[in-house]
């Protein structure tokens, strides 16, 4: 973090890409402490520019405010960097601390990506509850931003601190796909799609995927070493960490 | 003498996958997945070819229809063309 005057950095590496926080207006240092502490899995040491966030600051601004906003800016810039070099799922990103075998659980807001993300966090390392981008060779490009939670009476979202997670040197590499469908189903119901009814069902899930070079090419190769895709129907998160434990057991 | 006969062929998609049992194509920004005579259909448009060619190469994989053939035929291909896949073309024969 640098701060000078009214104005304050936050330099941060989230999916492949550098990008640093550039808040401008009174409260900046005390807003960028509160990045800090939130991004705090995100952040970077080196001085490389990246690409900017611009978050203008006035008196009345209201830091949680200013965190909520933080996130889809940043989500936004990155995904905008990656475009045409990474697959990016809007997904929650689970992986095994022991072997970097990653879960991608696919689905738009409201399927309950970040209560899996939060629930699951104690067995898997948290990559992401927002886009797994995942790099042409299957390795995945995380971006453990904070979790986007909201609490009953609150106004805003809290951006809670990114679980830790041990850091794992050989990278993470994708071995799941499941698309959430939290359809309130109490006995939990998981469907294995063909590789064509799982492109149909990644497609609106996916960031940029035009911009890719045959990109249904390159998904349906992403589902193929992945084991295929999965829908699972749900109600509670725990269900979705037992159906993953099932799968990973058939596949051992 | 020559004659203008439309002839059915792919639009600009940006990309399509088969199994070799069903097909997707992604086009206007989404992934359909295409019904098994559908996706006999784009497979056989290489080339943008007539109606009564595209029938020949249909009945060779998967017999005579029931009803009429140019009818079966035309009748894909306007649902292709309705969602994108295919356009009509101009074409001149001789």
């Amino acid at each position: 973090m640098a701060t000078a005057g009214d104005s304050a950095e936050v330099r941060l590496h989230a999916l492949d890409t550098d990008v640093t926080v550039e808040l401008r207006g009174p409260g900046a240092a005390e807003v960028a402490s509160a990045v800090v502490v939130a991004w705090a899995r995100c952040l970077r040491d080196d001085d490389s520019p990246g690409v900017a966030v611009v978050v203008e600051l006035t008196r009345d601004s209201d830091r949680r405010a200013v965190l909520e906003r933080l996130s889809p800016q940043v989500t936004q810039a990155v995904i905008e960097a990656r475009a045409g070099q990474l697959v990016m799922l809007h997904a929650a990103g689970l992986a095994d601390p022991r072997t970097g075998a990653t879960w991608a659980l696919v689905g738009p807001s409201g399927m309950g990506k970040t209560t899996a993300a939060r629930f699951l966090s104690g067995a898997y390392s948290y990559l992401t509850d927002e886009t797994v981008g995942i790099r042409s060779d299957g390795t995945i490009a995380p971006y453990p931003k904070p979790l986007s939670v909201r609490y009953a009476g609150e106004p805003f979202k809290a951006q809670e601190p990114a679980p830790e997670a041990p850091p794992f040197p050989p990278g993470y590499r994708l071995a799941g796909l499941l698309v959430l469908d939290r359809d309130g189903s109490e006995t939990t119901v998981v469907e294995e799609l063909s590789v064509v009814r799982g492109l149909a069902a990644l497609a609106p899930e996916t960031s940029f995927l035009s911009r890719l070079p045959r990109p249904l090419h390159l998904l349906a190769g992403h589902i193929e070493r992945a084991g295929g895709v999965r829908v699972v129907r749900y109600r509670e998160a725990a269900q979705v960490g037992e159906a993953m434990a099932t799968l990973r057991n058939e596949v051992a | 003498m020559s004659a203008a006969t439309p002839l059915a062929g792919r639009t600009a998609w940006t990309d399509w996958y088969s199994d070799g049992v069903e097909t997707a194509v992604f086009v206007r920004d989404q992934v359909l997945v295409l019904s098994t005579l559908a996706g006999a259909v784009v497979a056989a448009l290489e080339e943008p070819r007539p109606l009564a060619d595209l029938g020949a190469v249909l009945v060779e994989q998967f017999g005579e229809p029931e009803g009429d053939l140019a009818e079966a035929t035309a009748a894909v291909v306007a649902d292709l063309v309705e969602s994108g896949v295919l356009a009509w073309f101009d074409g001149t024969t001789t």
